[in-house]
């Protein structure tokens, strides 16, 4: 395509580029899901469009983080869909989109289950400190700014909290986030692994000068050696 | 050719050999913990998509001792938008508990002959390094917890060295070692 075939609107150009990510996305779905997706663009207004718009930005960024991405496709769910479906639910099905994807991929099943497992304790651990420390659901959503349904959301599981607001429930009940969510750590090291690989990275002055020094190259202090494969 | 009993086998992994990896475990603190789920979960599929390299260690019955990878990446100098530098890394690598600090025989210990393939394809990736990809990476880089103390002894007799004054989110260190010519 050549440059002249291009859209000189810079605000068509950024939609049709978001539109090549949404593809990408709903490429993902199954069938009925990805025409449920379209059907609720296309009625949004336009504000709600353009909100849209942006967040596919943060989802489009090489330096997106993949738990940030998640969040900001799941903010583009419940923009899409914000009123309640038959059964009085929010947004999308999480558990049903959760179980659909884990069919088509065990390493996501695993994830799934492990995600499952924390939150349920979370729930638990939530209750249990939340009467230890003689909290009630209200005076905690004042803590945090929330409101006292959400709580009772988590609670009762009907909700997945983002890691923000763990640390904000541990701040307000005086404990360490990891005594909520045990693998807290463990989610920002995962993190800490995707930005060490993430190509752009911009190095820091102490960085830069160690990789540019050449003049002391330290060499392995072991027998280097390929292994074979059986393979 | 006889191999060694106690020789180790590198087997390029793919997400079938996931299935093989249930219970798999380095240990229980949190950076032990986050070695397993990078294997075990989608996070090493996100990453052999960037182009890393996996590998899979096995023993001569075929168990998977641990997991190595290598990658490369391009960061930048200085700020913003400067110069891109190629950089080798490894992401991840991992020995199951039930291997740490096996065999007793040092010259077959696991953990050295994992990271002496991981140094060696790192060597290789340097030396066979074309013009049209970029600078020729010199260096190979792995990050570390500040508080795995036992990871950070491990990797300086391998020959790393702790690259002074950088921390990156919080809590892990970057070595380096040199794998140019």
């Amino acid at each position: 395509m050549t440059d002249t075939m291009l859209p000189d609107d810079p605000q068509t150009v950024e939609r049709l580029s978001s539109l090549t990510c949404v593809l990408e996305w709903v490429s993902l779905m199954p069938m009925h899901e990805r025409k449920r997706f379209f059907g609720a663009l296309a009625e949004c207004n336009d504000a709600v469009q353009q909100v849209v718009v942006r967040i596919l930005a943060v989802v489009k960024n090489p330096t997106t983080l993949p738990s940030e991405r998640q969040r900001a496709l799941m903010t583009i769910a419940d923009a899409l869909f914000p009123n309640s479906d038959d059964n009085g639910d929010y947004g999308l099905d999480l558990p049903a989109s959760e179980a659909a994807a884990a069919a088509e991929h065990p390493s996501l099943a695993r994830e799934v289950e492990t995600m499952d497992a924390q939150e349920a304790t979370f729930a638990q651990r939530l209750r249990e400190l939340m009467e230890l420390k003689r909290v009630s659901q209200l005076e905690l959503a004042n803590r945090v700014g929330c409101s006292q349904p959400a709580i009772s959301q988590m609670l009762n599981r009907n909700c997945r909290p983002q890691k923000k607001t763990i640390l904000k429930l541990a701040e307000a009940l005086n404990v360490h986030a990891h005594e909520l969510w045990p693998d807290i750590e463990v989610a920002d090291m995962l993190d800490a692994v995707v930005s060490f690989q993430q190509p752009g990275y911009e190095m820091t002055n102490e960085e830069a000068l160690a990789l540019s020094d050449t003049s002391r190259p330290n060499r392995p202090k072991i027998r280097v050696k390929q292994l074979p494969s059986r393979r | 050719m006889t191999e060694h009993p106690l020789q180790l086998f590198a087997e390029q992994f793919t997400e079938a050999d996931q299935t093989r990896l249930v219970g798999f475990s380095c240990g229980e603190e949190p950076w032990s913990r986050h070695v397993a789920q990078w294997i075990q979960g989608s996070d090493v599929l996100d990453s052999m998509k960037r182009g890393t390299r996996v590998w899979l260690f096995e023993s001569t019955q075929g168990e998977v001792v641990g997991f190595g990878s290598l990658g490369t990446s391009r960061w930048r100098w200085p700020p913003p938008n400067g110069e891109s530098t190629t950089i080798l890394l490894i992401p991840m690598l991992g020995i199951d508990v039930r291997f740490h600090g096996q065999p007793s025989d040092p010259d077959w210990r696991f953990s050295h002959q994992l990271m002496s393939h991981l140094i060696s394809e790192g060597q290789r990736t340097s030396r066979e390094w074309h013009g049209d990809q970029g600078q020729k990476p010199d260096w190979l880089v792995l990050m570390v917890h500040r508080d795995n103390l036992r990871a950070i002894k491990f990797y300086e007799n391998c020959g790393f060295e702790l690259i002074p004054n950088v921390v990156r989110r919080e809590n892990h260190l970057v070595m380096k070692l040199w794998v140019g010519e």
